[in-house]
């Protein structure tokens, strides 16, 4: 599953943590797999990203690539990372 | 601006001025025609485009358009044609010296050969001196005549035509994408595929480009996410039973994907019902849940450590399509296009029928028909923001993505008709 799925789903078992939300990963293993890299999809996407809890899971999995915030405004550079962590790594 | 006439496919007659006008919104194209200027009778119809260039653009998606043509004359009878186009020299000289080919055509009737020679000859007073080239010509030509839909009602065709049309072919449109995507040579398929030809109109009609984003909740075994793919747009499916995404002996969704060299844009596909589960007549709907309300959910990984999928229960077919009404209400992007099909049983449908829901504009609704049911293809797209602030009350972001209590809308119907 690509982090950016993972950003969008929820447990479905009631107050299983405070907000049920992000699913905790475990003994994941990771795999790369190339997409394409389309600027005007990732700047649409941005917005509706939970941007802690897509840091703090990639954190746990040993991706350190994301700023603390999401920028005002991103760069390319930025969103070509972006794009590596949420639709490339699974 | 400029004359064209669209020639359609004969295929999927109902949904064919639909596409059209997808297209043109998907390509921001103005497109203009008369009422009534399209009928399921007729493949032909006429329209006003502000050039050439967008004529082509305009078909360059079509899956239901033969071809598109630059319209020199259309009239009851062929001598009235001859009038027309005699008073144009434009066509004489434009073309006198340039390689040609010359297409001719009949609706309801079939020309034999010496008779489309008769019709190409009669052409001779525009004294073309080009070559003939019926490989790489620089212009073709197309006549038609349309004689009316006559076989399929049991009655003789006419002696004559009542419309002819004559043009110069501008572009053709995108049909043999249709072979590309045939299921027959779709490594993995599922009872539920969606066949080539309709999913690729589904895209057209859900105006899918590059950057999309399209969820599909019912994913199945995942046609509808090759073709978004094929035009663009990244995609993800959820579905109840994750059997038929998964699929079997390496083949599933993400063989397929390999298969079209679409891995890049099918970016996941989960097991929930998230926007609820398979619908449909084939697949009887289910949807997460338990029998017994005081059974607890039971833990998502088996003591042997595999993991468990949620027990389901069936799931009544209006109350699906409201459920993806609601969802789409609330995650939908503002502006967004919701496509879906609606099975129906042929001599009890009512337009009324259809749900509403106050954040969407109903755009298009065409019937394909297998007899005593049919199933209809529904396009409804989002307000857009400023709409939606204005239904909502509420400005900025928020009104993009509504409150779940309040896109909670129960159509009328359903309550009437339970």
């Amino acid at each position: 599953m690509k982090l950016f799925t993972h950003n969008m789903l929820q447990c479905h078992v009631k107050n299983c943590t405070s907000n049920n939300f992000p699913l905790r990963i475990e003994e994941a293993e990771l795999e790369a797999a190339e997409a394409e890299f389309n600027e005007d999809f990732m700047r649409r996407i941005i917005s509706r990203l939970d941007w802690d809890a897509l840091r703090s899971t990639a954190v746990s999995l040993g991706l350190n690539t994301l700023p603390e915030t999401l920028p005002e405004e991103p760069d390319e550079e930025f969103l070509k990372n972006l794009h590596n962590v949420i639709m490339e790594v699974g | 601006m400029g004359l064209f006439f669209v020639y359609f496919t004969q295929f999927h007659l109902d949904f064919r001025l639909q596409e059209l006008d997808a297209l043109a919104k998907l390509e921001g194209i103005d497109l203009k025609y008369a009422d009534g200027a399209y009928s399921n009778d007729s493949p032909f119809m006429v329209v006003e485009l502000p050039s050439n260039d967008d004529a082509t653009k305009l078909i360059s998606r079509a899956i239901l358009v033969n071809q598109i043509y630059e319209l020199w004359g259309e009239a009851p009878t062929l001598e009235e044609l001859n009038t027309i186009v005699k008073q144009n020299p434009e066509y004489k000289d434009l073309y006198k010296t340039s390689s040609f080919k010359f297409i001719v055509g009949g609706y309801g009737v079939t020309l034999s050969a010496a008779d489309q020679l008769k019709r190409i000859e009669q052409f001779s007073y525009l004294g073309w001196e080009g070559k003939i080239d019926l490989k790489k010509p620089d212009n073709t030509f197309g006549y038609f005549e349309d004689y009316g839909n006559h076989a399929e009602k049991g009655l003789p065709a006419p002696e004559k035509p009542h419309r002819v049309y004559l043009g110069r072919q501008i572009a053709s449109g995108n049909r043999r994408i249709v072979n590309k995507y045939d299921l027959k040579k779709r490594e993995y398929l599922g009872i539920t595929s969606m066949d080539a030809e309709l999913s690729l109109i589904m895209a057209n009609q859900a105006l899918v480009r590059p950057g999309s984003f399209v969820l599909d909740p019912f994913v199945g075994t995942g046609s509808f996410l090759i073709t978004c793919a094929h035009f663009g747009a990244f995609t993800m499916g959820s579905d109840i039973d994750g059997r038929q995404i998964r699929g079997k002996d390496g083949k599933g969704i993400v063989s397929n994907g390999i298969q079209y060299n679409l891995t890049g844009r099918i970016v996941d596909n989960i097991v929930s019902d998230l926007g609820k589960p398979p619908y449909g007549v084939r697949a009887g709907a289910k949807k997460i849940g338990t029998n017994d309300k005081l059974k607890p959910y039971l833990n998502t990984i088996k003591p042997n450590g595999d993991p468990r999928y949620p027990q389901t229960i069936p799931y009544e077919m209006h109350d699906v399509l409201l459920d993806l009404i609601d969802f789409a209400a609330i995650y939908l992007v503002p502006g967004g296009r919701l496509v879906y099909w609606f099975p129906t049983v042929t001599e009890e449908y009512s337009p009324d029928d259809v749900p509403l829901h106050p954040y969407f504009k109903m755009i298009a609704n065409s019937e394909q028909n297998f007899g005593k049911w049919a199933r209809r293809l529904i396009t409804m797209e989002k307000l857009s923001k400023e709409e939606l602030e204005r239904v909502t009350g509420k400005g900025g972001a928020e009104a993009g993505v509504a409150e779940p209590a309040h896109a909670r809308f129960r159509s009328k119907y359903f309550e009437k008709h339970p």
